[in-house]
């Protein structure tokens, strides 16, 4: 029944995700800029949702909104699918902390989100972005990270 | 992410043999990034010559530095998988922990470009390692052993007849700690990091202040440092890994991570100065350092440095 509960949980679009869950808290709001697709950067706001074992990152984007969910232990990702009303897993993710930027799915939806970039920073017991300025992930087919790569590595791997 | 494409190649490569990502690069392996994802088996870790530590059942991480890719070497123990807790997705989690200085709301239009993961941009003066405005680490002068009398809070300044002034009514910091000078903003990016939704600019690039030029022909001097070079010696000392700046044309040492907005126009930071921390606060717009006139050349360059970390327009 749990996991049948958590299933049904999972699938709920991302709006009344947050509505449902009484222990989720919204972390803040940003008012930023994001870029779709490598198209120019347009005005967004950003709403950062604690959801327990999830935090949701939704993205207003004009009339459009785009919600990406990100798990920890193990760290996944996945961003709403808005045809199949499900989550759907990310192939990779990216950020660049002297842009403040963090992109997903390569450059299908790029912000602008110092906020989350500073919480990173500070997770002391992570000491593998000191020094570090890009990382890129790469996510496998169970949805759990099977790559990443730091900055000149990046580069040379893109080539 | 196909982008990523040409990593699933290196992955293969390192996992066809245990000896560098160089060498990995030149050897193409016919496994799709499935069979390399599985490619840890029992969870061995393999080590060695800078060899991928390839967890159990999960896959590769390639990453580090000095190919050194991961824990290299043997032991038999797994030790951290690379896929638990905050590191196993290269360091990113959910970013659900409040960073010091808290949430901001608004990203300032300032330098702003929009979203980018290319690398930006050198600073206008230059970014890293600018002459003279960075003192190289290990100098030992934050750690000056100094005498007793540097211990009390009051009567410093007749105590210290050296060239630094420290002026009496600056208070000893006492918690000076990691986070406190290495809060998540204090990184490359750090002025649209600054998490703080205020600030008074006063439409300042390049001095003067309004408190400036009153006091400038006492000081007999002409000019503050310029906003671009604080922000090239907070860009340097980021870039560099270390706390402090020197403050231009000062032997203070500018605790740039503490640098903390108390309200529009007021900061409070910290300054070490002959091997002491004193924790300080100014009013940018008024123009005083702990509630008093500059009392020199040098206090005006550090209240100037402190507000420019602050409130001064920084990409």
């Amino acid at each position: 029944m749990a996991a049948l509960l958590a299933g049904m949980l999972l699938a709920v679009p991302p709006a009344s995700l947050a509505q449902q869950d009484p222990s989720a808290k919204v972390l803040y709001r940003l008012a930023t800029q994001c870029a779709l697709k490598g198209a120019a950067p347009v005005p967004c706001t950003v709403e950062a949702v604690d959801s327990g074992g999830a935090t949701l990152y939704r993205h207003r984007i004009g009339d459009s909104v785009e919600t990406v969910r990100i798990t920890s232990e193990p760290v996944t990702m996945a961003i709403w699918a808005h045809d199949s009303r499900n989550w759907r897993p990310l192939r990779g993710a990216s950020a660049r902390f002297s842009t403040n930027t963090v992109c997903f799915n390569g450059k299908d939806l790029c912000v602008v989100n110092p906020n989350y970039l500073n919480s990173v920073r500070e997770d002391r017991a992570n000491t593998r972005l000191q020094g570090r300025d890009l990382v890129m992930v790469h996510f496998g087919s169970d949805g759990r990270v099977d790559a990443s790569c730091y900055d000149d590595a990046c580069a040379l791997l893109l080539k | 992410m196909k982008n990523l494409s040409g990593l699933a190649l290196l992955l293969a490569g390192v996992i066809a043999s245990p000896v560098g990502a160089g060498l990995a690069l030149e050897l193409p392996s016919p496994y799709g990034p499935e069979l390399i994802a599985r490619g840890g088996g029992g969870g061995a870790r393999m080590g060695g010559g800078g060899g991928a530590r390839m967890g159990g059942g999960g896959g590769a991480r390639v990453g580090g530095g000095g190919g050194g890719l991961g824990r290299a070497g043997g032991g038999g123990s797994l030790g951290r998988s690379g896929f638990q807790g905050s590191g196993g997705a290269g360091g990113l989690n959910r970013g659900v922990t409040r960073p010091a200085g808290g949430w901001s709301s608004g990203v300032a239009g300032g330098g702003l470009g929009g979203p980018s993961l290319n690398r930006p941009a050198a600073r206008p003066g230059g970014v890293v390692g600018t002459p003279g405005l960075n003192r190289p680490a290990g100098t030992g002068t934050l750690n000056r052993n100094v005498n007793a009398n540097l211990n009390r809070n009051v009567n410093v300044n007749r105590n210290l007849n050296r060239s630094v002034n420290v002026n009496r009514n600056w208070n000893r910091a006492v918690n000076v700690n990691a986070i406190g000078v290495r809060p998540g903003w204090a990184r490359p990016g750090w002025g649209v990091a600054r998490p703080w939704n205020h600030g008074w600019y006063g439409g300042w690039a390049t001095p003067s202040w309004g408190w400036w030029g009153a006091r400038a022909a006492t000081w007999g001097v002409a000019t503050l440092a310029t906003a671009s070079i604080i922000n090239s010696a907070v860009d340097a000392a980021v870039a560099s890994n270390q706390t402090v700046i020197v403050v231009p044309n000062t032997e203070y040492q500018l605790l740039f991570g503490t640098v903390q907005p108390t309200g529009t126009s007021t900061v409070a930071f910290d300054v070490s100065a002959n091997g002491a921390v004193y924790q300080l606060s100014a009013d940018c717009q008024a123009g005083l350092l702990n509630g008093q006139e500059p009392g020199s050349a040098q206090e005006a360059e550090l209240l100037n440095a402190a507000c420019q970390v602050a409130f001064g327009t920084a990409s």
